[in-house]
């Protein structure tokens, strides 16, 4: 058999892995080594897919003998596939390739196991052997999650005679509607069983029939969310898919900065055996295992250096006195001084850790130098050559590179030769400064370094990412920095930014754009209240703003909706003159019972008057939770609304402007709940709002149920 | 077996219906639908037997309409041999179930108590439903029969299937999902807190409602003073309090929900004579109950604190291959008739043997002519007569009848006092009492009215014939 191994670039482990992460080490090999080591037993042949660039890779699988004349075992193939952000686009491109002659494993991402994968395809072949149309079998984790733990779990709905896969359902609010099922399945069976908290090992078993039904259908970008689904309602005629659970063993997907984290603790712990780091097969290794510590037999920890269980020094490190590893991972040739404090922390090769510093729950990249007395606290992510200053406290969840973050695509593709030498001039200064700092030294060329992130005499720059965890975990995109749902177009993306002209579209200008366009919206907006122009033109002028910035409908809701909130209010000092007339004069005192009243049936009038043309921009109920988030930010005046708006009156009133809007179909119930759900495990201060918004929470939950409840009655 | 185990007092409810509309014509005489004879005894005699094997001592048998009380109440004084200490009441004719079951609750007194329908005819034990009951302090536990013919092999794939009950179970035995409809359902929804709740739930359509029950007296009292508009058992009661088991307080009101989680908890395991029930668990299964794997969710309730205002929605499955059916159609009751009577069901169900030579049931004061034959799987009742040359084949004949020269009966069901001219032939029908067929008639799924005639020669086909002809004499 032969397989395919999909590997992602996942936005969250953006600054860790500029290409795929392939070659994140975990417990001292790099990831890919050990998806081949797994994958060897089971098949003969590999085709490695990478949108990124290859050269590491391939250099590394030469390296490694994997790939090349010498090669053992299985033979290695990577396929350069430039510019595939999707497996869709990715397998597709295999497709034309035309290497894939038989059945194969497909592996999406990065994935490191120990579970054997043998039985499953058995399985498949069996089934195949039947039946030409059993085109795919799904592996799914042995068991269930318990219900409201966090994490991509699916709903799934299973014969339970044959394991064939009914129904699927993904995503973060999944199963929270309940499950509506066609009675039409039991037409050929007498049992179906539905189960929530599935999780699926995104490792797939195909027939060669996919690549063709995915080449036939080229808007199919992934496999769960597309081609499942399609399958399953039969517009491929005849086409079957199964499941089959592992029953044992380990597999686990590297997508996220925490599952990074979560995959090198396990295999440390010896879970993912036989791939721990004092069995490399190797006979030069001189990796030792000793009361759950591995210590390499040419790194020098002094005696009074404590070690406790779940730690690892690698080849050439030196731990010194007085150092203390509590479940952390130091790779090869690192240094740690006297007095360091490293907690759930993995260092990767070439670290420097000086006196006296405390790092927690942290991944440092190579040649991350953290100078004495500095603090890295929880969550944060440090990339290649990075430098903390003395004394400096990098604040809890912050990543940080000397590459500059870039927002847009960052899949270096053919067209972006130019984007990608100026990245690396940039880049080489960056890195030249970082080591003169590193050696305590004075950079040549004056750099703009992130002060707050790395203190006065460090490198780097913070990057903005770092709320994207959990996004990042449920996209199952090749290179997940487009979100699945988002319908911009990457070639228009590209070409806004070559006019926009800018060398990078920091972190500054996007939100000076924000602004921008936030203005061009209100003022649009007010213009068609003020001349009257009919809903069916101001759509028509609206969207083409949207399109000339390359916006959502979202974000055009948004802010026709505080702009007309604002109208509520008596006209603010920024109006232009020629609008104000549209603002009424009355002022309303917030704080009385009347001045609310009065303010409500304001909004309420707006509402009835716009309602049409928002619903225009309200395509589905993602557009609706964007919009509550917008109106939350606005009542806290920040972010976009941190200037001369008057937000904070509404905050008081904000779950009654929410009822209004229910009131008007602005939001549909499931919105209102999936914003909730998305607050569940945010902060106190974050979750401020939907604590004001209980009562109605509460109401709706039950007209939710009531309204299934309904439905069975009848 | 280990000394049986003591159980609560629990009383039961039959609702014997009134004339049986599904059953008609068969009842167009008068006789009510539980006095029907199904291997020529009262249909009635055997959910009767059903409650006194299990223990309980009281039943309220409910009649609609005074003739079918009068003919109950004359069965009783007359007729019947049991133990049980029955009583009848009288509701008004045509009374939704759940209504009739609203006027007579007041009289129940135990915890606990059946309510059961009075054409079921099983051989499962209502003990062991009972028992399943109280350990897992259920609100109501249901027993469900087996499908004959499963109802993917008379659908279509890509079709829904039709008349069957959709069976949710979690953990092999508490339901989570019923829904009964006679037309075809078209979406099955599962609510949200349920998914949660549930991390596997299994929709089975090769169930059956059995309209046997146990519930939890001041539960069911609460629901049904809560929600007034519940009429039917199967398509309202059932599905409601299944559907509301995670949230009973929006079914009855949270205060209630509570008291009633207090109350079921105390009559499980408090004072009532059932202390150690849990350890009786291996009496369950001793007394068949097919699934191994049940305890799970009751252990779950269990860790998570008690009272859990949740209520317990139990399944109680018929063992696999037992004898459990309704006579609530016209098929259903010629199936009755016919499956009771077959060697395989004979000993466990009527509690009667086959002669062992011929495996049928022949009366000694029956004549048979020459060259009559009675086969396997026939019974033939009192002072019947079977003229020359008569061929009978799993058929139930009735007492007092005379089968007419070179007459042929197969698969069908003749009550008392039948009488067939010559030659003739009779297939898969159910001829009511007093049924006389002319010379040379030949019938073929035909359902006959008591006192039907039928003209000499005559052929009829499916046809279900009223007493539309003058009765005789």
């Amino acid at each position: 058999m032969q397989a395919v191994v999909l590997l992602g670039q996942h936005p969250a482990l953006l600054p860790l892995a500029p290409s795929d992460g392939a070659l994140l080490p975990v417990g001292g090999y790099p990831t890919i080594e050990l998806t081949l080591r797994w994958l060897e037993s089971a098949v003969s042949e590999i085709y490695v897919v990478t949108a990124g660039q290859a050269d590491a890779l391939t250099a590394y699988l030469q390296r490694a003998g994997w790939a090349g004349p010498a090669r053992r075992g299985a033979a290695v193939h990577v396929v350069v596939a430039p510019g595939c952000t999707t497996e869709g686009e990715a397998l597709r491109f295999v497709e034309q390739k035309d290497v894939i002659k038989s059945d194969f494993v497909l592996l999406s991402g990065s994935l490191l196991g120990n579970a054997d994968l043998r039985p499953a395809m058995a399985a498949h072949l069996a089934r195949r052997a039947a039946d030409r149309q059993a085109i795919m079998t799904l592996l799914l984790h042995g068991g269930t999650l318990p219900p409201g733990e966090p994490g991509d779990c699916c709903l799934t709905v299973l014969d339970p005679l044959n394991q064939q896969l009914l129904r699927l359902e993904q995503g973060a609010r999944t199963g929270s509607g309940g499950a509506t099922l066609g009675t039409h399945i039991m037409g050929e069976r007498n049992s179906v069983v539905v189960r929530l908290g599935v999780r699926l090992a995104n490792i797939y078993i195909c027939a060669p029939e996919v690549l063709v039904l995915l080449s036939d259908n080229f808007d199919y970008q992934s496999l769960t969310g597309d081609l499942v689904p399609g399958v399953l309602s039969e517009q491929e005629l005849g086409s079957t898919l199964f499941v089959h659970e592992l029953a044992r063993g380990y597999v686990e997907r590297i997508s996220t900065a925490s599952a990074y984290s979560g995959v090198v603790e396990d295999v440390v712990g010896r879970w993912a055996y036989p791939w721990v780091p004092d069995n490399s097969g190797d006979p030069q290794d001189l990796c030792r295992f000793n009361r759950g510590v591995y210590v390499d037999g040419t790194a020098a920890v002094a005696s009074g250096a404590r070690l406790s269980k779940g730690s690892m020094v690698g080849r050439g490190s030196i731990v010194e006195a007085g150092a203390c590893l509590e479940r952390s991972i130091v790779g090869a040739e690192c240094h740690i001084g006297r007095g360091v404090a490293l907690q759930g922390s993995c260092l990767h090769s070439g670290v420097r850790v000086d006196d006296n510093c405390r790092v927690s729950s942290t991944v440092l990249a190579e040649q991350v130098v953290v100078r004495s007395h500095a603090r890295v606290e929880t969550g944060v992510i440090l990339a290649k050559r990075v430098v903390v200053d003395t004394a400096h406290c990098v604040p809890a969840g912050m990543h940080v590179s000397l590459a500059q973050h870039r927002t847009g695509s960052s899949v270096a593709s053919d067209d972006e030769l130019e984007w990608q030498e100026a990245d690396d001039a940039q880049l080489a200064a960056a890195e030249a400064a970082a080591a003169a700092l590193a050696a305590g030294g004075i950079p040549e060329a004056a750099l703009n370094f992130d002060e707050h992130a790395v203190g006065p005499f460090g490198a780097g720059y913070a990057w903005a990412a770092a709320g994207s965890d959990s996004v990042g975990a449920q996209l199952p995109l090749l290179a997940g920095n487009q979100s699945p749902g988002s319908e911009c177009d990457s070639e228009a993306e590209e070409f806004t930014k070559e006019v926009l002209g800018a060398e990078e579209p920091g972190l500054e200008e996007q939100s000076q754009g924000a602004d921008q366009f936030n203005r061009e919206v209100a003022e649009t907006f007010l213009r068609c209240v003020k001349e009257r122009i009919s809903h069916d033109n101001a759509v028509i002028e609206l969207n083409g703003l949207k399109i000339a910035e390359d916006r959502t409908f979202a974000d055009c809701a948004r802010y026709i909706f505080t702009t007309m909130l604002s109208l509520c209010l008596p006209a603010g000092p920024a109006t232009r003159p020629e609008y104000r007339s549209l603002f009424p004069e009355g002022k309303v005192d917030p704080s009385s019972k009347e001045g609310c009243m009065e303010l409500l049936r304001r909004i309420n009038a707006q509402l009835r008057a716009w309602k049409a043309l928002m619903q225009r921009f309200l395509r589905n109920s993602d557009d609706q939770v964007e919009l509550l988030l917008t109106f939350e930010e606005y009542c806290e005046e920040e972010g976009d609304f941190s200037s001369g708006e008057n937000g904070s009156v509404f905050a008081p009133l904000f779950p009654q402007v929410v009822k209004l809007c229910y009131d008007q179909d602005l939001l549909s119930e499931e919105a209102i709940l999936d914003w909730a759900h998305e607050k569940e495990h945010a902060g106190e201060e974050d979750r401020r709002f939907v604590d004001m918004c209980a009562d109605l929470l509460a109401w709706l939950e039950d007209a939710e149920e009531e309204s299934s409840e309904e439905e069975d009655s009848e | 077996m280990t000394a049986m185990l003591q159980l609560p007092p629990a009383t039961a409810v039959l609702l014997a219906g009134g004339g049986g509309s599904r059953l008609y014509p068969l009842n167009a005489g008068g006789t009510p639908k539980v006095l029907l004879p199904v291997a020529n005894r009262p249909l009635l005699t055997f959910p009767l037997r059903m409650l006194e094997e299990s223990g309980v001592a009281d039943v309220l048998v409910v009649c609609e309409g005074d003739m079918a009380a009068q003919a109950v109440r004359a069965w009783l004084a007359n007729g019947y041999t049991g133990g049980l200490k029955v009583e009848v009441a009288r509701v008004a004719e045509g009374l939704p179930a759940v209504d009739a079951l609203r006027a007579v609750l007041d009289g129940v007194a135990t915890d606990n108590f059946v309510l059961l329908s009075g054409d079921v005819v099983s051989e499962t034990s209502l003990r062991a439903q009972l028992l399943t009951h109280y350990v897992r302090e259920a609100a109501i536990t249901a027993l469900l029969g087996r499908r004959k013919v499963p109802a993917s092999a008379e659908t279509k794939p890509g079709r829904p299937p039709r008349n069957v009950d959709y069976i949710g179970l979690t953990g092999g035995d508490r339901l989570s999902l019923f829904v009964h409809s006679p037309e075809t359902v078209k979406q099955l929804v599962v609510p949200p807190s349920f998914l949660r709740r549930f991390p596997s739930i299994e929709i089975r359509t090769d169930l059956v409602d059995m309209q046997v029950y146990v519930f939890h007296t001041a539960t069911l009292r609460a629901v049904l003073a809560a929600n007034e508009r519940i009429k039917h058992l199967e398509e309202q009661l059932v599905p409601h309090m299944v559907r509301f088991q995670l949230k009973p307080h929006r079914s009855v009101g949270a205060d209630e929900a509570a008291t009633l989680a207090a109350a079921r908890a105390g009559s499980g395991s408090g004072g009532g004579g059932l202390t150690g029930l849990e350890n009786s668990l291996a009496d369950l299964s001793l007394s068949g109950m097919s699934s191994g794997s049940g305890s799970g969710a009751a252990a779950a309730a269990a860790a998570a604190g008690q009272p859990r205002a949740e209520w317990y929605c139990g399944a109680y499955l018929a063992p696999e291959g037992s004898f459990c059916q309704r006579a609530n159609t016209l098929q259903g009751f010629a199936d009755c008739n016919r499956d009771v009577i077959t060697p395989a069901n004979a000993a466990r169900v009527l509690r009667e043997e086959p002669s062992p030579r011929y495996d049928n049931f022949v009366s000694s004061t029956a004549t048979l002519g020459a060259r009559a034959t009675v086969a396997p799987a026939t019974m033939v009742g009192d002072e019947c007569a079977l003229e020359d040359r008569v061929s009978v084949k799993r058929t139930v004949v009735g007492a007092g009848c005379q089968l007419g020269a070179g007459s042929k009966i197969v698969n069908s069901v003749v009550m008392d006092d039948v009488r067939t001219g010559p030659s003739c032939a009779v297939h898969n029908c159910v001829l009511s009492q007093g049924c006389v067929l002319g010379e040379g008639a030949r019938l073929r799924d035909c359902y006959l009215a008591p006192g039907y005639a039928v003209p000499a020669g005559a052929e009829l086909t499916e046809e279900v014939l009223p007493a539309a002809v003058p009765p005789r004499d």
